[in-house]
């Protein structure tokens, strides 16, 4: 019961701190907007026979007219209310449009994680127990590989191989292909599939894009997984526990592993902002529909009400994130308490 | 008599002087080597950042000796086109397969890839270098009040920070270079980029610098020079800075890495500078024809690769060097 109390008040706590910074975060995206100038004139460039009423009308039908400011606050109570504003160019309901982009970045960037912690940690012990050993060395150098290539040439030469060589490849071989698709989340028929077969598609769709950003993600977590479990495997208690009688595996993984765990939390973190922010590239790369691909599009054409939307879930869900990774501190170590 | 006297007195005096410089000299050859030579010593034990300092030391001589190569006419100029009309005897054309006449082949408009990959390097260095200084000299003025005076400065900066730190930094850097390229200013391309990547790049390391001088301010010898009557910048700088020069140096170094990382990014996006020959640029441009020409689009990547691994293995080397728990 007080640990319940406890943690409701850490969440409130930590929920209440995340306001300023998320307005912090818009406001300075609004200055940035403001500077850009008169979307309105952005918006008539090219289309003939305006006149003043027109844009005028346009002026006042997206507020406009009114100080900027003003618009801004404006745009936090249509927040408040769930109304995100409407898109220049589709000209429908933002939140309409942002809702499935968001699914599917979410749905990437966190399977993504899943599969480079997971990978990680059974990597990164292994060369921990095994230090200097060729596996650990491979292991090593690979991590350092994965750092320093920038993760579109991981994206480019994936599709290449594993995409166009391989379909061109299995074809001439066994008559017909087998290979991942280089575009999209889903074929684009998928809404006529029954659920399983959506099941696999989304999954078939989803692997090569998934693998790429594991690697990059995976280098440096096996790095702290490594060199975290290389210092508590010396500790006394582990030794302890060796002495005790427990076997290797149980040492291992249920008493040093935890410790060992600690800073790869920790960046994790503070990776979820920059991995969120990464999503324009790789969904570019992969022309996947989530928010990173569609805030580039909105970028070239200076869909202002959409980059803003987009901006803004994404502080939210880093934010989200941040605050559940502090909680996960306490239950990996429990001596550390949520205050 | 006197004189005698005199002279003795003088040689007595040459000697001990003699004596006192041998003494002084000898001191000098047995006393502790200083922090650099120490952490020289424990850097060069380091066999990847020793190959880091090497790729580091031939990626500077390609950006260095790039405009005096061109201008003796070893390397070809990296924006002629002029290759575009050469027989294809003479390895001229466009995306011409690397021959005799060009190391590399050309590009898309016939460009020569080998010189473009030297001035790419110039490119690459000064991005990520000068983007870099910029995040500095904000996260130590940042940081440094935040960890100096504490309090009420401590808390407003660290929100200021943790925005920063929040922030999709990505997305917010290119839609700010599309406003500012597009509807504020142009021409200055590079600029831009270079200044978007530093002022975006300084949180982490300001926080870095404030726990730094959190530790640092209630030192003894920082006390002391407050009561010496030093002024505060100058204790900020002369006293406490040296001292937490180590870690600055390792995340500044790391921090290259990433700059060279995400100027590409935005290059590969488009967000970059179209007129300087930038390594993610020439991949952006030859993209389209990746399947049948991958080479175009390997050797940028490879030298980005390089460049940033040559800094990473620095990084890493001098965290290791300056690491106190491994000085045994």
């Amino acid at each position: 019961m007080i640990e319940i109390t406890r943690l409701a008040r850490f969440l409130i706590r930590r929920i209440l701190f995340s306001i300023p910074v998320f307005f912090g975060v818009t406001i300075i995206v609004w200055a940035l907007m403001y500077a850009a100038g008169d979307p309105v004139r952005l918006l008539l460039a090219g289309v003939p026979y305006i006149t003043p009423e027109v844009v005028e009308n346009l002026r006042r039908y997206y507020h406009l007219d009114r100080p900027v400011w003003e618009q801004y606050l404006f745009w936090v109570f249509n927040l408040v209310q769930g109304n995100l504003g409407e898109s220049f160019v589709y000209n429908q309901p933002v939140l309409q449009l942002v809702i499935p982009w968001t699914i599917e970045t979410v749905k990437l960037q966190l399977s993504a994680l899943a599969l480079a912690l997971f990978l990680a940690i059974f990597i990164g012990v292994y060369s921990a127990r095994h230090p200097y050993s060729i596996t650990d060395m491979a292991v090593t150098t690979l991590a350092l590989l994965g750092v320093s290539m920038p993760i579109f040439v991981w994206g480019i030469f994936g599709i290449l191989i594993f995409s166009s060589y391989a379909h061109s490849a299995t074809t001439a071989l066994f008559g017909f292909p087998i290979y991942f698709p280089p575009v999209g989340a889903h074929a684009w028929n998928y809404r006529t599939f029954p659920f399983p077969l959506f099941l696999a598609d989304a999954i078939w769709h989803m692997i090569l894009p998934m693998c790429v950003l594991a690697i990059t993600y995976m280098a440096l977590y096996v790095r702290l997984v490594r060199s975290g479990m290389r210092e508590t495997l010396e500790q006394d208690y582990v030794l302890a526990a060796r002495a005790s009688g427990l076997s290797d595996r149980k040492v291992v993984y249920k008493h040093a592993l935890r410790n060992a765990l600690i800073p790869l939390i920790t960046y994790v973190g503070l990776a979820i902002a920059t991995s969120f922010a990464g999503a324009p590239i790789t969904e570019t790369v992969f022309t996947w529909p989530g928010m990173g691909y569609y805030y580039v599009q909105a970028l070239y054409s200076l869909d202002f009400p959409l980059i803003m939307a987009v901006i803004s879930i994404l502080t939210i869900l880093i934010l989200a994130a941040n605050i559940i990774v502090d909680m996960t501190y306490g239950f990996i170590d429990p001596r550390i308490t949520v205050e | 008599m006197e004189d005698a006297e005199y002279i003795r007195e003088l040689e007595t005096r040459e000697r001990e002087a003699e004596k006192r410089r041998e003494r002084i000299e000898e001191e000098v050859e047995t006393r502790g080597a200083s922090q650099w030579q120490l952490l020289w010593r424990r850097f060069r034990k380091n066999k990847p950042a020793l190959v880091g300092a090497g790729i580091l030391i031939i990626i500077l001589f390609m950006a260095v000796s790039a405009p005096f190569l061109t201008y003796i006419g070893i390397l070809a100029d990296p924006n002629s086109t002029q290759f575009l009309i050469d027989p294809p005897e003479l390895g001229g054309g466009a995306r011409a397969l690397p021959s005799i006449f060009h190391l590399l082949g050309t590009d898309k408009l016939g460009r020569d890839v080998l010189s473009r990959i030297f001035w790419g390097a110039q490119t690459a260095l000064i991005v990520g270098i000068v983007a870099m200084i910029i995040s500095t000299l904000i996260a130590f003025t940042i940081g440094g009040l935040a960890g100096y005076f504490g309090g009420r400065v401590d808390a407003g900066l660290m929100v200021v920070t943790d925005v920063f730190l929040v922030m999709p930094v990505f997305l917010i850097m290119l839609l700010m270079i599309k406003i500012l390229t597009v509807v504020v200013v142009s021409g200055f391309g590079l600029w831009v980029v270079i200044g978007v990547l530093g002022i975006f790049g300084w949180p982490q390391m300001a926080r870095m610098i404030r726990a730094e001088f959190f530790r640092l301010k209630t030192l003894d010898y920082v006390e002391a020079a407050r009561e010496l009557g030093a002024s505060n910048p100058r204790i900020m700088i002369r006293h406490i800075l040296p001292n937490a020069l180590g870690p600055i140096i390792v995340v500044f170094t790391l921090g290259i890495a990433y700059n060279i990382l995400a100027e590409a990014g935005l290059s590969f996006l488009g967000f970059g500078d179209a007129s300087t020959v930038s390594w993610g640029w020439m991949i952006n441009m030859e993209l389209e024809i990746v399947s049948v020409h991958p080479l175009l689009v390997l050797f940028p990547a490879i030298s980005i690769f390089f460049t940033v691994l040559a800094f990473n293995l620095m990084g890493d080397g001098l965290a290791d060097a300056l690491d106190p728990r491994l000085w045994r």
